[in-house]
């Protein structure tokens, strides 16, 4: 059974909107902070090396998590500040929009972390998440050759990946 | 009636300088709303380091499951941002209505209208401006 939605992964991908390669970039971590996977469609400005750039990502995410959990106005209890939470914990939050550029984000119950980066008018990315999530689960996770939690290497999953991303509005 | 739950001002290097709340459940105490404040700061200068093209002035708006927050950053460096419901629209008109009234009642042209405003620590003791 698969944990988001309908047990095909390919009937109708959502989305299949107009333009496409909206897409800057893609990490996906796991819940120690190594990141699995990490894919770059169109980025011209590099910063910091891979590494630093992957360190800062999740750090970001982490603290967001942490100001979002605590900021939730709709909750009375809602802890200390900066207290670890369990992936569905507290209040989360699904994406974040700058002049440059959308980030949108996602968790699995396992603290797998989806992180999509586009051009910032984008729509709503939350279903498309939950269907890269998908693609993730039967191209690498159901992959008897996959160590979990070691750097995806597959093929299938970067070609499949990379079509729909391009795919994207 | 779109509803807003609170407001923050920080300034230029991330002290918390107003913050109102407009019924949020459980209201933050004083310490929390300083730490928001400044992990505010932090992540919005984090995020410019990241954008994949140049030219990035920060989170302008930040979707969690239950609420929004907009935020808007003046030429000085001082931010305003209001939590909101999700979806609340016009966001971007308030806070710059909030940004004039904040020059208007708090600063002059060319001088500070109230001089301890710029000292460290130093928040708001006049009322809401």
């Amino acid at each position: 059974m698969q944990f988001f939605g309908g047990s095909e992964i390919s009937p109708s991908p959502p989305l299949p909107t107009a333009s496409g390669n909206n897409g800057h970039m893609m990490y996906v971590f796991n819940r120690n902070g190594i990141c699995l996977l990490y894919r770059e469609w169109n980025r011209p400005l590099h910063t910091l090396n891979a590494q630093q750039d992957h360190k800062l990502m999740f750090g970001l995410l982490f603290s967001l998590k942490s100001l979002t959990a605590k900021m939730d106005p709709t909750s009375v209890d809602k802890g200390n500040l900066g207290v670890p939470q369990l992936p569905g914990q507290g209040c989360s939050f699904h994406s974040f929009r700058t002049n440059t550029y959308k980030l949108s984000f996602m968790e699995s119950p396992s603290g797998i972390k989806i992180i999509l980066v586009t051009h910032p008018r984008t729509g709503d990315l939350r279903e498309s998440l939950k269907y890269i999530y998908n693609l993730y689960v039967e191209y690498v996770v159901k992959n008897p050759l996959y160590t979990p939690g070691t750097p995806i290497k597959c093929e299938l999953f970067d070609s499949t990946l990379d079509q729909y991303v391009r795919g994207l509005g | 009636m779109a509803a807003i739950y609170s407001l923050y001002i920080i300034n230029k290097s991330g002290g918390l300088i107003f913050y109102k709340d407009y019924g949020s459940a459980g209201r933050m105490d004083t310490n929390d709303s300083l730490r928001l404040a400044s992990l505010w700061h932090s992540m919005h200068a984090i995020s410019q380091q990241l954008s994949p093209v140049s030219g990035c002035s920060g989170i302008e708006l930040l979707e969690a499951d239950t609420f929004d927050l907009h935020c808007f950053q003046s030429l000085t460096g001082t931010k305003f941002f209001v939590v909101s419901e999700p979806g609340t629209q016009h966001m971007d008109g308030l806070l710059k209505h909030i940004y004039e009234l904040f020059e208007g009642s708090c600063c002059l042209v060319g001088a500070m209208k109230f001089p301890l405003e710029s000292v460290p620590g130093y928040g708001f003791t006049r009322g809401s401006p």
